[in-house]
């Protein structure tokens, strides 16, 4: 409970140290100081202007005033020596109705009206307000949602051709890298074939080089024992 | 009838009316809209009736609009996220602006005012963002004292358990 304290003062002291505007910028308070004036007007257009309760209240007691006018106008009648015309008191009483009460209360009526259109039409402009925000955030969240999705697709194709295009230059250095190896190859054995051919030739040379060599030198030794007698002929001199 | 002057009385206290909208919405559009539907209820409602505290009243009417457009922004929080495209193209990972903010305990907290009862939010703003004593948020919400400290515990104890989350996933990376 001790931690928890510790967030919620914590996140009490982030909100209360957090940067506010220390006054509303001036267009708001303009702005709202004339909402007030003309709210003030309207107020001011209609000076008798009071609330449903007050106009009913009014109503009633004007009701009963004449009720009671009536009541004493007609106990008056009544007590009066002379005979009661109640038809020609009956239109009196109509007639004065009409004129005193009527017109106030049809006045009263029609100001009542207003006032209730009025709250109507700010609850539905409010209403409708809310609507259209709750539907322009939908709006822009399908919007955000389709250039997500489109720009999603298009990065696939992109991340697609580059992969293609790295897979072909890597098919085309491999088979560049197997020709060179071929090559290669080819001329070590070619190279092999040229130096046994040369080691064979220089075997050859050097073979009769080393025979006349040898024939040399049994010429040489026969000539250097002199008059021992004529030297045996070797059968290789006489090949030569 | 009282006569007031309505041209002083904005501009006297439309900063603190501002301040009070600004400090729970933070957001500057709503926080104006705010700050003109708290003054013209305060007129209307002088219309009807003797104010004798103009200031007090204008703050508790602020603090109402700023605690119904919480409430609002929280159940149209909840109608977006219902939305299935969303959930479709989101990620299993959270994206960076949404680590950022859910570090941000003031976000927190404002969100979480919003889903309080709104009697208790207002009694909960009154008391630590206005700074108003007990015995003015009763008279100034038409209760009685212990009722506002009763409101008042209720709502901390509600904000506790809503940032708890918060806490202990701030808490896990470093094993505490």
């Amino acid at each position: 409970m001790e931690h928890d304290d510790d967030i919620l003062q914590r996140a009490i002291e982030q909100c209360r140290n957090e940067a506010i505007p220390p006054h509303p910028p001036q267009a708001v308070v303009d702005a709202t100081v004339a909402t007030l004036a003309e709210a003030a007007a309207r107020k001011a257009d209609s000076p008798r202007q009071r609330n449903t309760h007050v106009l009913r209240l009014t109503t009633r007691f004007a009701a009963a005033a004449a009720v009671l006018i009536f009541a004493g106008y007609a106990v008056g009648r009544l007590s009066a020596p002379r005979t009661l015309d109640i038809e020609q008191l009956r239109q009196a009483v109509e007639a004065s109705l009409a004129t005193s009460i009527e017109p106030t209360v049809r006045q009263r009526v029609i100001e009542d009206l207003g006032r209730q259109w009025q709250a109507t039409l700010e609850t539905t402009y409010v209403a409708l307000r809310e609507d259209l925000t709750v539907q322009y955030r939908h709006e822009l969240a399908q919007v955000a949602v389709q250039t997500l999705a489109a720009s999603n697709a298009n990065t696939n194709r992109l991340l697609e051709n580059l992969i293609e295009s790295i897979n072909v230059a890597d098919m085309q250095k491999r088979q560049w890298f197997v020709a060179g190896l071929e090559q290669i190859h080819t001329a070590r054995r070619q190279d092999n074939t040229q130096f046994a051919d040369a080691l064979v030739s220089f075997a050859s040379a050097v073979g009769g080089e080393f025979e006349r060599t040898k024939q040399d030198m049994v010429n040489l030794l026969a000539e250097t024992r002199g008059g021992a007698g004529a030297p045996d002929q070797p059968d290789s001199a006489t090949k030569d | 009838m009282q006569v007031h002057d309505w041209k002083r009385i904005t501009e006297e206290h439309a900063s603190a009316v501002w301040q009070t909208a600004y400090r729970l919405l933070h957001n500057q559009a709503d926080a104006a809209d705010c700050l003109q539907e708290t003054f013209l209820a305060a007129f209307e409602l002088a219309q009807r009736q003797r104010v004798r505290n103009i200031r007090g009243l204008l703050l508790r009417l602020a603090t109402t609009r700023a605690i119904d457009r919480l409430r609002q922004r929280t159940r149209r929080a909840r109608q977006e996220s219902e939305c299935e495209d969303w959930q479709q193209l989101a990620s299993a990972e959270p994206g960076p602006d949404s680590e950022a903010q859910s570090c941000e305990l003031a976000a927190r907290l404002r969100a979480a005012i919003g889903q309080l009862p709104a009697q208790e939010a207002k009694v909960f703003c009154l008391r630590h963002f206005n700074e108003l004593s007990y015995r003015q948020i009763a008279k100034e919400l038409q209760i009685t004292t212990g009722a506002a400290g009763v409101l008042l515990h209720r709502a901390k104890t509600k904000l506790r358990e809503l940032l708890a989350p918060v806490e202990e996933e701030t808490r896990l990376p470093y094993g505490t």
